[in-house]
């Protein structure tokens, strides 16, 4: 080996992965709903598709790409990844990203005058975007392309879905060939979930043969064109099939949450809150039921101004599963409800029991001013 | 290598005396043992070629998807750590044309931090040899720099990485032979 190499010879002992248990567990955790949503779908996304997918989204960027000449690639050390708690990534124009939870990190892939490209790994983070409109910002998380029009929105990855909350403004947001627009306090999971093989199809009219409720028919042109118009994020088609078909929403919490998305995501937020309560009440021993009140309590306090139902709709979350990072939220947005809806001690008790909870949690200030505390 | 016994429903796989005791035994239908006794040697493998720490995650489970997808058709259990090696090679290698294209895009940096890359121990002055030398790497073309971080920063030896790299031992040695005067004379103008 010739000089130089012997004198970085010892530099390169000290190369080594940052990978410990936690990531192991929790990169093993990721790979297991990985191999579950390909055996749902039945499809083999390999390494191939996910450079397939990359290229995509690579097109979906190029195809607004500044003229070279306008151009500016990121300078050393911009791009990087941000893990702390907390932590607050600053750009140049004011917009920024906080990181909300311990498994967020933020990739900066590209820069300039005309394009800002963000890539969300894991974990969750809000996003606070200046409004520019000679510069599109764009967040990708996984095969989810949110791009921002100046606002704000907190994003959750959780495997290959994501989950946008817009807090203000509105956000486009693409996944695969489909895409649809998100206003403020309006939230979803994207990718839209796949359409159930025929053997989730059996395995389901199985079950519900055997608890005696409904089992799910899909024979109706009709059903199947709101669910697949929905799934393709096209919600105004979707809910108005969904209004002409007879069978209309099968007893199944995938069917309850998407006809769920197709009325509240076409400007009828009221007619959402049934299919919500559906799943809330009859399914809640299904994970997503807790979800499904989450978003229930948003839309009754940010669509319906009902914020009284809606803190028991974010305490009915908290009762079912949640994730940490929605258990938090959950906590502020009943105190946000009770302050709405003029029970301030209610809204002070519950700002109390945040503060104990989450001491540093990333809505402190809100609670704080929420629950009478400032 | 080659179907050395009858191919078993449920593989057991036995620790190499670097994985651990040799009584350590796995079932290969245990995912979770596979992925927890295997994913620090593979991310170990990765990180090397790639540089990259924020590149791992997905890179590791797709070097596992494909390794489970693939299980049932290995029929020598000794060989499954370096049938992981041999997929998590080729999947970083692909990792690193994307970013080319990416790179030329404006999608990914064009110059990265990699002092980031040193273990919290290592000097500035090895954080700075380290940073110094991906750079250098960065110019490669992706199956060249494999090769030499192979063979100079992995260890392996040169009749292995043939096999880790799905070529030819001349083919091997004339992409490490290219890619070690790319480095020196890198590394004597950076």
């Amino acid at each position: 080996m010739s000089e130089p190499l012997e004198q970085i010879r010892p530099a390169l002992d000290q190369i080594e992965a940052r990978w410990d248990d936690p990531r192991t567990e929790r990169t093993l955790a990721a790979l297991h709903r990985r191999r579950a949503a390909r055996r749902r779908r039945g499809v083999a996304l390999g390494a191939g598709a996910a450079l397939a997918l990359a290229a995509g989204a690579s097109v979906m960027v190029a195809s607004r790409a500044p003229h070279a000449a306008d151009s500016q690639p990121v300078a050393a050390g911009a791009a990087r990844i941000a893990e702390p708690e907390g932590r607050r990534v600053d750009f140049a124009d004011g917009s920024h990203v906080v990181l909300l939870d311990a498994a967020a990190s933020i990739v900066v892939d590209a820069v300039s005058p005309a394009a800002l490209a963000v890539r969300m790994p894991a974990g969750t983070a809000r996003f606070e975007v200046v409004p520019n409109a000679n510069r599109a910002f764009e967040v990708s998380a996984g095969e989810v392309v949110v791009q921002v029009l100046g606002t704000s929105f907190e994003l959750i990855r959780d495997g290959a879905r994501t989950h946008v909350q817009v807090l203000r403004g509105r956000v486009a947001v693409r996944w695969g060939a489909a895409s649809t627009e998100l206003a403020a306090g309006e939230s979803g999971w994207f990718p839209r979930s796949a359409r159930p093989t025929a053997a989730e199809e059996s395995a389901r009219a199985d079950a519900a043969a055997t608890s005696g409720s409904t089992p799910r028919k899909r024979t109706g042109a009709a059903s199947a064109g709101w669910r697949e118009h929905a799934e393709e994020g096209d919600f105004g088609r979707a809910y108005e099939l969904l209004q002409r078909a007879e069978q209309r929403v099968a007893d199944d919490v995938e069917e309850l949450l998407l006809a769920a998305d197709a009325a509240r995501l076409s400007g009828h937020p009221a007619q959402a809150v049934p299919f919500l309560r559906r799943v809330i009440d009859r399914h809640d021993g299904d994970p997503r039921a807790s979800l499904a009140a989450f978003t229930l309590g948003g839309v009754l306090m940010n669509q319906l101004g009902r914020p009284r139902e809606a803190e028991a709709a974010y305490a009915r979350a908290r009762s079912l599963t949640l994730s940490t990072a929605l258990a938090q939220d959950a906590v502020a947005r009943q105190v946000e409800a009770a302050h709405r809806a003029g029970d301030t001690a209610r809204a002070r008790s519950l700002a109390l029991e945040y503060l104990e909870r989450y001491p540093t949690g990333r809505r402190v200030n809100a609670v704080r001013r929420f629950g009478g505390l400032e | 290598m080659a179907a050395l016994r009858p191919r078993a429903p449920h593989l057991r796989v036995l620790g190499g005396f670097e994985d651990g005791p040799a009584s350590a035994v796995i079932d290969a239908s245990d995912v979770d043992a596979l992925y927890r006794r295997y994913a620090p040697y593979v991310a170990a493998v990765a990180i090397r070629i790639l540089g990259r720490d924020h590149e791992l995650d997905d890179l590791i489970q797709d070097a596992f998807l494909n390794a489970l997808r693939g299980l049932r058709d290995l029929r020598e259990p000794a060989a499954i750590k370096g049938w992981l090696a041999r997929i998590t090679v080729r999947l970083a290698i692909r990792r690193l044309r994307q970013r080319r294209v990416r790179q030329a895009l404006h999608l990914e940096p064009a110059v990265f931090d990699y002092e980031t890359l040193a273990a919290p121990a290592a000097t500035p002055e090895q954080r700075a040899l380290i940073a110094r030398l991906y750079r250098v790497l960065d110019a490669l073309p992706a199956a060249d720099r494999a090769v030499w971080v192979l063979r100079h920063v992995q260890g392996e030896q040169l009749q292995q990485i043939p096999e880790l790299c799905g070529c030819s031992l001349s083919t091997a040695q004339r992409r490490l032979r290219r890619a070690q005067a790319a480095v020196e004379e890198g590394l004597a103008h950076e």
